[in-house]
């Protein structure tokens, strides 16, 4: 396989699964404004949602609602808006075009011309909605396709490198920046139930809320969810089940370049490392998602050694 | 109900494809009748809409530039189809294979011995001034002697009935990619327009090309492998280039895919290097190599031309084809045929006036409002101008810049393309259309092949004789009727397979 291919198979599961969680996010952060007890948080959720964003703002100056929701939705000058991030799947899998299955294409070609083609003035007053879950609804049906109709070579493997890695950012990400949120909550000494509502709103965001509740039978506290988001077995947002497949997959790729071995090892360590944590309170927990966090960043660093450096 | 096309008038002075007169059709567009009698003006453009998206989700778009940016488009696709009847394609068949036999011969006598050159039947100069002379090809033959593989050469049917061929097309043609596609969204979008037809199908070009290139490798083996070298997906025809590499199952190559060592081309791969057998090439010789053309290219491999002429590395097209892509030397494609094969053409070039020759000049610069001047070695349509269509001012600016550089244009009457019935959209009628046809042939070692039909471009604008894309022109499929003896054994292996399949699934249910 061309190492050029590689690499953008590899950022085409990169970029559309962050389609996704930036979708989702804002849309889970924006209406939770609009319940009763966020509702006087306005500012503190638009701040959230640029944090998670990675777009600097003037802490000192108010916010526009309309701006950040541009900011995030479509501007281009922004690269971790979701219209960027589309066209970045986009010009990656146009260049793969030949080596995708034609429904892999088509859905990706379908989902930018979605976005492309998308009335902004209609998402700046009401569209947000819609605009959103349009574009997840997208997402998944590229997922579908993926796993439907892709051949189970490396091309899949690299594709889903890319997915998984995402999904374990993204799900750190969100993570550490509700931790942030939270202790500026609590520096502000707000009360308990905004603070646990902060926790409704990161389940909703990973769309586990439900299904934490069943587990859990409704006993939500810290603890029941961040064990779920990052070590339980059995849920597919968890830390965890994407660490397990992430190495599943990656040892499937049939070329193994000098320190592919050590490239597992370091993942299985990463896995049982998230296995086996257990809460104890918040700046511990801190601690861990950062320490987590540098550990999942170089992944990325070691792929780009093994496999997307040119000769 | 109104019928589709019961206001369709006739141009004057021009052959139509469809129509003999008002209301009577070609016995070749007897479906016509069907697709009238079924469907009103609201269906038709619901079906255009429905034909248009798909085209646009399935990405089969090309870019078009201007001098500030550039946006993605969709070839404008008309659901009508342009029929051919067997009798007129025998005659064209015959006379592309007849043609590009003669133009092989000719670049491969240009770059070793030179007999049409020193026998003055070509001008020297003419051939040696081209642009697209490549003086490293000098004293080369490729394998096979087959220089170019993939010839696109466009023919238009004149007021009299007959074709004519306007140029070809030797370096990298483009387009077949929607003469499939539109197959494809005709056959979907109109299903019932096929029934009880036999048309010649074209979903085996891609199949034939892989052959022609396989054909052409330096050794032949049972692994061979070939790349298509795309400039990358910025290019106004990366669609086809991505779509002709997967339907070959060959890899879509870029310059910094590919690299030279010892003398042999190999792919960047993780994992071990492949070594690469045959290179089709859509990028201009230009940028093919910077140690040999030009050094500023990104787009190139480095080495590859020494590579090619130790014979280590197929090249298709061959570099240096562009010869006789040059506009002043494909009117000369009627001596070569005779001179090479002792034969006289199937089919006649527009005639064309070649500004160098000095009683050419003077008729051009005598008859220059009943004339369409071109520069030699522009494509896409770009350059074309139609003298009638210009104010005296301009005509006159025109006279002095082919006296000035006489080397670098051609003249030739001002044809009138054949017209179409064509759904024009703002109209929303069917007005006629002038169209010409770009045919697809094929030379690999020891076997031709010519893609039945082709691509019939249609200028959209009323009246406009320029059909490229370039310059808003769009496209029909193209059907050629089998002939009776083609039809029978067609019918008969079908009946054939449809037997197996029941077969197949008697055997499954038990």
């Amino acid at each position: 396989m061309l190492v050029r291919i590689a690499e953008s198979l590899y950022w085409t599961g990169r970029y559309f699964r962050r389609a996704m969680y930036l979708s989702k996010f804002l849309r889970v952060q924006y209406f939770s404004t609009l319940d009763a007890s966020m509702a006087a948080n306005l500012e503190f959720t638009l701040r959230s949602i640029l944090n998670m964003n990675g777009v600097a703002y003037d802490p000192d100056k108010p916010l526009s609602e309309t701006e950040v929701l541009m900011k995030v939705g479509f501007d281009l000058d922004n690269p971790a808006s979701i219209y960027s991030t589309l066209i970045a799947v986009r010009e990656n899998t146009r260049a793969l075009r030949h080596v995708l299955s034609s429904e892999v294409w088509e859905s990706t070609n379908m989902m930018y011309h979605f976005a492309k083609n998308y009335n902004q003035d209609y998402y700046k007053k009401r569209g947000l909605h819609e605009f959103t879950s349009k574009v997840e609804e997208h997402v998944k049906i590229i997922r579908s396709n993926i796993h439907g109709t892709m051949l189970r070579t490396d091309d899949y493997y690299f594709l889903m490198l890319g997915s998984w890695l995402e999904e374990i950012t993204q799900i750190l990400r969100i993570l550490q920046s509700k931790m942030y949120d939270m202790e500026i909550l609590s520096e502000d000494g707000e009360i308990i139930p905004l603070m646990q509502y902060q926790w409704t709103i990161t389940l909703k965001s990973l769309e586990s809320f439900d299904m934490h509740n069943k587990f859990y039978q409704n006993n939500t506290s810290t603890q029941s969810v961040v064990e779920f988001l990052i070590n339980n077995p059995k849920f597919p947002r968890s830390l965890y089940y994407n660490i397990s497949h992430i190495i599943r997959d990656v040892s499937k790729i049939s070329i193994r370049p000098e320190g592919f071995t050590k490239f597992i090892f370091d993942l299985e360590k990463l896995e049982s490392d998230v296995k086996f944590y257990s809460f104890e309170d918040n700046a511990q927990l801190h601690d861990f998602l950062e320490d987590l966090a540098k550990r999942v960043a170089s992944i990325h660093d070691i792929c780009n050694e093994l496999y997307f450096h040119k000769r | 109900m109104e019928s589709l096309l019961s206001k369709y008038k006739l141009k004057p002075n021009c052959y139509d494809e469809v129509f003999i007169e008002e209301e009577q059709y070609r016995s070749e567009y007897s479906m016509m009748d069907q697709l009238i009698s079924k469907m009103d003006f609201k269906t038709y453009k619901s079906l255009n809409e429905e034909a248009k998206l798909s085209f646009l989700n399935q990405g089969i778009t090309y870019a078009l530039y201007t001098a500030t940016e550039s946006t993605e488009t969709i070839f404008p696709f008309d659901l009508v189809p342009r029929v051919i009847s067997s009798s007129d394609w025998e005659v064209l068949e015959k006379g592309m294979l007849q043609r590009n036999k003669a133009l092989n011969i000719f670049i491969h006598d240009v770059y070793n011995d030179g007999k049409i050159l020193k026998d003055k039947i070509i001008p020297v100069e003419l051939v040696k001034s081209s642009k697209h002379y490549v003086k490293e090809m000098e004293g080369f033959s490729p394998v096979g002697d087959i220089y170019c593989q993939i010839c696109g050469t466009d023919l238009i049917r004149h007021s009299d009935g007959n074709f004519y061929i306007l140029e070809d097309n030797l370096r990298s043609p483009s387009g077949v990619s929607y003469v499939l596609s539109n197959r494809v969204t005709l056959s979907r979008t109109l299903p019932h327009l096929f029934q009880g037809k036999l048309i010649h199908p074209v979903s085996q070009y891609p199949n034939e090309l892989l052959r022609t290139l396989r054909s052409v490798s330096p050794q032949q083996k049972l692994d061979i492998t070939c790349v298509l070298l795309t400039p990358g997906q910025y290019n106004s025809a990366y669609y086809e280039h991505s779509f002709l590499a997967k339907q070959m199952g060959i890899e879509l190559v870029e310059g910094g895919d590919l690299f030279v060592e010892n003398d042999f081309v190999y792919m960047n791969s993780i994992g071990p290097k492949k070594k690469v057998d045959v290179i089709y090439r859509r990028i201009d010789d230009a940028f093919l190599d910077p140690h040999v053309f030009r050094k500023d290219s990104m787009l190139g491999v480095p080495g590859v031309m020494k590579a090619y002429l130790k014979g280590n590395v197929s090249i298709v097209n061959a570099p240096g084809t562009g010869i006789s892509d040059d506009k002043a030397v494909c009117a000369y494609v009627p001596d070569m045929i005779k001179y090479y094969l002792g034969e006289e053409p199937i089919i006649s070039n527009v005639p064309t006036y070649i500004c160098e020759r000095p009683q050419d000049l003077q008729y051009t610069l005598d008859h220059i409002e009943k004339l369409v001047v071109k520069p030699v070695d522009m494509s896409g349509g770009y350059g074309v101008t139609i003298m009638d269509t210009l104010s005296k001012a301009e005509v006159e600016e025109v006279k002095e810049k082919i006296k000035a550089n006489p080397r670098e244009f051609i003249a030739q009457p001002k044809m009138m393309l054949s017209t179409h019935a064509t759904y024009i959209e703002d109209e929303n009628s069917f007005e006629p259309r002038h169209i010409d046809l770009r045919t697809f042939t094929l030379m690999g070692k020891d076997f031709s092949y010519v893609l039945p039909g082709g691509l019939s471009r249609v200028a959209l604008k009323k009246d406009s004789l320029i059909v490229n894309s370039s310059q808003g022109g769009g496209s029909k499929d193209t059907w050629v009727i089998m002939d009776p003896v083609h039809a029978d054994t067609h019918s008969h292996s079908q009946s054939q397979s449809q037997g197996h399949g029941q077969n197949q699934s008697q055997s499954q249910g038990k």
